[in-house]
């Protein structure tokens, strides 16, 4: 994928760029210290990917936005906390990194990118319910009165237990009153399987699989026969 | 007073010395410019210049491992004007205190 970095600050796109060079998928093409110029360069090159700051002097990355026709995926690192309601208005925009930009922040922000890349290139498909949804990568769980927005691409398991689920994500868990099979439809099947009635698993998230189970984080799941062949198919079996 | 540390940069070049030279250079570059405008726009006293001035170098003071220094410009940069001037003291000390570090890397 082709990407640009923009930021007024050169030591800012230089980390950028080391962050970058640890993806073999992403080729950066340009660097920009203002977003004018790479509107330019926008016009005239294909890029898939911009890596953008919001806070710069006359044009900001908002302006940026919304200048251009059909914007790219945008990944956008900033100082700013402040805007990051304003980034969920834009479809481009895959996530919102606040310096300074650490690898383990960088690394879920890039998961984020290549599941958005691959839903929408897996999306076109009209009647698909699950990949229809692939405009956004968050769904929100009502608990206590409270809407609570969860990263799809970050849950690991979902559990359920009677009238209730149970949404384990990398760092916390949900219950939710709701059915396995509701959630299910919510969630892209590139990524989630069902493999026992009551268990869905990030499949991305696998750690390994012995006999009848798998592990997840500390958590072994059980498989069931039926679902067995289908959780294999998805397995990159060397 | 906190110190300034090379803890991220060393982080990011992953014990690669080449990529942390880089880095180095990039910050003897930008820092001394940085720190100048700050000054020069605080001179001139337009303050919506200024604030810029300090977002940019609040990203240095980060990499720079500057915890509370970063709290305290974060707080300059928002501050009223009433409460300016003794922030504006410390925040200059983090600037002398950095520009000293990175001569002297």
């Amino acid at each position: 994928m082709n990407c640009i970095i923009i930021d007024d600050e050169m030591m800012a796109r230089a980390i950028i760029a080391q962050m970058i060079s640890l993806h073999t998928e992403l080729n950066v093409i340009g660097e920009f210290s203002n977003a004018i110029e790479a509107i330019k360069y926008l016009n005239k090159n294909e890029v898939d990917v911009v890596f953008l700051d919001i806070h710069m002097p006359d044009f900001t990355g908002f302006d940026f936005i919304n200048t251009i026709k059909n914007p790219p995926k945008i990944v956008l690192i900033t100082s700013d906390k402040n805007f990051a309601i304003n980034a969920f208005e834009y479809d481009c925009i895959v996530d919102y990194i606040v310096k300074p930009i650490t690898e383990e922040r960088f690394e879920k922000a890039m998961q984020k990118l290549n599941w958005r890349i691959d839903t929408t290139k897996n999306g076109n498909t009209p009647n698909d319910k699950k990949t229809s949804a692939d405009k956004t990568n968050e769904f929100y769980v009502n608990i206590n009165n409270r809407l609570i927005k969860i990263d799809i691409p970050t849950i690991t398991i979902v559990i359920a237990k009677g009238d209730y689920i149970s949404i384990k994500t990398d760092t916390t868990s949900y219950t939710v009153h709701t059915t396995l099979k509701k959630i299910e439809e919510k969630l892209p099947n590139e990524l989630f399987l069902k493999i026992h009635r009551s268990y869905i698993i990030n499949t991305k998230k696998i750690i390994d699989i012995e006999d009848n189970s798998v592990l997840i984080g500390k958590d072994v799941i059980p498989v069931s026969r039926g679902n067995k062949p289908e959780l294999m198919k998805r397995l990159n079996l060397l | 007073m906190e110190k300034p540390n090379l803890e991220y940069i060393i982080k990011l070049s992953r014990n690669d010395e080449t990529v942390k030279q880089k880095f180095i250079a990039v910050l003897k570059f930008e820092l001394p410019i940085e720190i100048d405008a700050y000054y020069v726009s605080l001179h001139l006293k337009k303050w919506s210049q200024t604030m810029e001035c300090i977002h940019k170098l609040k990203n240095k003071i980060a990499i720079l491992g500057l915890e509370n220094s970063y709290h305290l410009a974060d707080e300059y940069e928002e501050s009223e004007e009433n409460r300016r001037k003794d922030l504006q003291k410390e925040f200059e000390k983090t600037l002398t205190l950095m520009q000293h570090f990175v001569n002297c890397l």
